[in-house]
C-alpha cells in the first residue's frame, strides 16, 4: 500500500519505464509461448542436453573459482598497493568486458593454441594441447568472467574504511592475516555478488568458447552452444535448453532475493 | 632520556603547507596528553608513532628499539611495533563478537585460540564487561565499545599505549564514567601512555603532563597545574578558561601591544615584556560607571553572551576582547545582550604578570 503522501510518478517516466520492462519480458514470453511443454521432460533429459548442462555447470563453477583465486589478489593489489602503471592494469583487466567475445576467443587461440605464443612450446614440452578441450572452455569462461569479479571486489575494497585494517595491523596482524580475518569478512557480500556475476557471465559465454574451445558435443559444447546448434536442426530442443538456462538463472536470482529483491 | 622502557621521539613531517616538528619523550608509567586545535598535527603524530605514516626527519625509539629513522632508512611496520592504539570511534571488527575482538591481537600473534579466548575473557572482566562478551560491536553502547577497544589494545601487552580522542565519540552522559574507567586502566598500564585530545577536561583529569601543539609546534609542555596557572599562548589560555594578553610592564603600567590600551597591575617588579593573565571571574561588569577602588575601569560593549550552566560567559568588544564570567542572575539583571553598553572593572591585584 502506498502512502498518500508518496508523490505521483510523472507519466513519461512510467511509460518509458514500462517499455523498458517489456523489452525484457516479451522475449521471455515468446520463449514460453513456443515451448513444447508436453515433450519438455524428454527433451531436457536427452543425452545431448544433459551433457551440455553438466559441462556448463562444471566449467562455469571452475571458471568462477579461478576468477576468485586470482581475482581477489589482483583486486587487492589494485586497491591497496600504489604501483607504476596501476591505471593501465585497471584498464587491461576491464578490456574483456567491452571486447567482442569472438575476438577474445581468437586472442586465446593465438596465445594458447597449438601454434600459439605459449601453446606451441607448451605442446612441445608436455604434449598438452589446450584448444578443443574442457580446459579451453574453463579458460575462455575465466577470460570473460574475471573482470566482473575484480571490479566488484576492488570497488568494495576502495569503499572499505582502511582504518579497520590499520587497527588490525596495530594489534600485530600481518597483512595476510588482516586480509583473511578483517578485509575479506568485511567485503564478503561484495565478494559473493562479484562471484555470482562472474558465474552468470561464464554460464552464458558463447563467442570466446566456440572460437577457442570449439563445439564438440560432450566435450566442449556448453548450453549456449547447444542452443545455437539446435536452432538450425531441432527448434524444440533449442527452446527446451533455453528454458533450462532461464530456470538456472532464475533460481540463482531467487536464491539471492534477500539481496536483490528487497526495495 | 637514555632509551630504557620509554618513548623517545622527534617527529618531523612536511606535506605542502603542513609542517610538524615536535619532540616527545615519555617516561614509563606516566600519562601525557597532547592537546591542540584541529590541524595542529595531533593526528599525524599518532599515525607516525603507530607506523601508519613515515617520518620525513627525526627519530622514533621505543624501549631502546628504533622504530623509524629516515637517516638510517629504518622503518618498522605497524604490525611489528607493539603499540596499542585506542581509536576515537573504537574500530571494533563488526563480524566478531566483543570477546573475539579482544582476542584478535593474541590470535594474530600465534597465541593458541583457547589461551587467547581465556585471556580476552579475563580482560573483559577487568573492564567490567564480562556479560557482553558474546555481543557484536553494533549491539554495544558507545561507552561499552570503547572499553572493549581499550581491552583489545591492552590484550597484546603493548610497549606504548596510544589513545586517539578516546572520549570524543561518546555521548556526554557516558563521558564522565568512561573517563573514570579509562583513568583506572591507564594507571594499571606500566608503559608510557599518550593521549590525544581536544577536550581540556580529559587532559586535565587524565594526564600528569600536557603537551600543547599548535600549527605543528609545541607551544607549551607542563603539568596540568602549569597549564592552568601559566598559559603560554591565547589557545592554552582559552583551553584553561583564562584571558591571556601580551604587553610591556613599566612600574605597574602595562601597555598592551595589540589593543592600544593600558592596564594597571599591582606587580611593579616584573617589568619589561610580559604575559598578562586575567581570570574571567576577576572582571566585574556594571551598567553605569563604577566608583571606588578598582584601578582598571573602561567602557565597552557586549560581544557574545554564552550560557555555560552555572555561569554566563560574556565576551567583550573593543578595546579588550576578553571573557568575563557572571552569574545568570547578574546577566539577567543587567539585561546583557550583544551590543549592550557596559562598564568593566578589574582590580590591579587580579592583573597577573609573568615575564615573556
Amino acid at each position: 500500500m502506498t502512502d498518500r503522501a508518496t508523490p505521483r510518478a510523472p507519466w513519461p517516466l512510467v511509460a518509458l519505464g514500462a517499455l523498458g520492462l517489456l523489452i525484457v519480458v516479451v522475449p521471455l514470453a515468446g520463449l514460453a509461448w513456443r515451448a513444447p511443454w508436453t515433450d519438455l521432460p524428454s527433451l531436457v533429459s536427452s543425452p545431448v542436453v544433459r551433457d551440455a548442462l553438466m559441462l556448463s555447470l562444471v566449467t562455469s563453477v571452475l571458471a568462477t573459482l579461478c576468477s576468485v583465486v586470482v581475482g581477489v589478489p589482483l583486486a587487492w593489489l589494485l586497491a591497496r598497493v600504489p604501483f607504476p602503471g596501476r591505471r593501465v592494469v585497471r584498464g587491461l583487466i576491464t578490456l574483456p568486458m567491452v571486447l567482442p567475445p569472438v575476438v577474445g576467443g581468437a586472442a586465446l587461440l593465438f596465445a594458447l593454441g597449438r601454434r600459439g605464443l605459449i601453446g606451441e612450446p607448451l605442446a612441445e614440452l608436455t604434449g598438452f594441447v589446450m584448444p578443443f578441450s574442457i580446459w579451453a572452455v574453463v579458460v575462455a569462461n575465466t577470460f570473460v568472467a574475471l573482470p566482473f569479479l575484480v571490479i566488484t571486489v576492488e570497488g568494495a575494497l576502495l569503499g572499505l574504511d582502511q582504518r579497520y585494517e590499520q587497527a588490525a595491523a596495530s594489534l600485530g596482524a600481518s597483512r595476510l592475516h588482516v586480509l583473511r580475518r578483517v578485509t575479506l569478512p568485511a567485503i564478503a557480500p561484495s565478494l559473493w555478488a562479484g562471484a555470482v556475476l562472474a558465474w552468470a557471465r561464464a554460464l552464458g559465454e558463447f563467442g570466446a568458447t566456440i572460437t577457442f574451445a570449439g563445439n564438440l558435443p560432450g566435450r566442449t559444447q556448453t548450453l549456449p552452444l547447444a542452443v545455437f546448434v539446435s536452432l538450425e536442426s531441432d527448434r524444440d530442443t533449442a527452446v527446451a535448453i533455453s528454458l533450462v538456462l532461464v530456470a538456472v538463472s532464475l533460481s540463482v536470482l531467487i536464491g539471492l532475493r534477500r539481496r536483490w529483491w528487497s526495495p | 632520556m637514555s632509551g630504557g622502557e620509554g618513548l623517545e621521539a622527534h617527529i618531523v613531517r612536511r606535506r605542502g603547507d603542513f609542517d610538524l616538528d615536535m619532540t616527545l619523550d615519555l617516561e614509563p608509567g606516566t600519562t601525557t596528553a597532547v592537546v591542540g586545535p584541529n590541524g595542529s598535527g595531533k593526528t599525524t603524530a599518532v599515525e607516525v608513532l603507530a607506523g601508519l605514516q613515515a617520518l620525513d626527519g627525526g627519530l622514533v625509539r621505543l624501549g631502546g628499539r628504533v622504530l623509524d629513522d629516515p637517516a638510517l632508512g629504518r622503518f618498522v611496520p605497524p604490525e611489528q611495533r607493539n603499540i596499542g592504539v585506542v581509536f576515537q570511534d573504537h574500530l571494533l571488527f563488526d563480524h566478531l563478537d566483543a570477546q573475539a575482538n579482544v582476542a584478535f591481537g593474541l590470535v594474530a600473534r600465534g597465541v593458541p585460540k583457547r589461551t587467547a579466548v581465556a585471556r580476552a575473557q579475563h580482560l573483559l572482566e577487568v573492564v567490567g564487561l564480562a556479560d557482553v562478551a558474546g555481543l557484536a560491536p553494533q549491539d554495544l553502547s558507545g561507552g561499552q565499545a570503547q572499553r572493549v577497544a581499550l581491552a583489545r589494545a591492552l590484550a597484546v601487552e603493548p610497549d606504548l599505549l596510544l589513545l586517539d580522542e578516546p572520549l570524543a565519540a561518546v555521548d556526554v552522559a557516558t563521558r564522565a564514567q568512561l573517563r573514570r574507567v579509562i583513568g583506572e586502566h591507564l594507571h594499571r598500564f606500566a608503559g608510557p601512555r599518550l593521549m590525544i585530545t581536544h577536550d581540556p577536561t580529559d587532559a586535565l583529569v587524565l594526564a600528569e603532563r600536557i603537551v600543547v601543539l599548535e600549527q605543528g609546534r609545541i607551544t607549551q609542555d607542563g603539568s596540568p597545574e602549569d597549564i592552568r596557572q601559566r598559559p603560554a599562548t591565547p589557545y592554552v589560555a582559552a583551553l584553561a578558561g583564562v584571558n591571556l594578553l601580551v604587553g610591556h610592564n613599566r612600574d605597574g603600567e602595562i601597555n598592551l601591544a595589540d589593543h592600544g590600551h593600558v592596564l594597571q597591575t599591582s606587580d611593579t617588579h616584573t617589568v619589561g615584556p610580559v604575559l598578562v593573565t586575567i581570570h574571567p571571574t576577576a572582571v566585574a561588569l556594571h551598567s553605569t560607571q563604577p566608583h571606588g577602588s578598582p584601578r582598571n575601569v573602561w567602557e565597552t560593549v557586549v560581544g557574545v553572551v554564552e550560557p555555560l550552566g552555572e555561569t554566563v560567559r560574556v565576551t567583550l568588544g573593543d578595546p579588550l576582547g576578553i571573557s568575563v564570567d557572571v552569574t545568570p542572575a547578574a546577566a539577567a539583571g543587567m539585561a546583557l545582550r550583544p551590543g549592550s553598553a557596559v562598564w568593566a572593572s578589574v582590580k590591579a591585584t587580579e592583573v597577573v604578570v609573568r615575564p615573556r
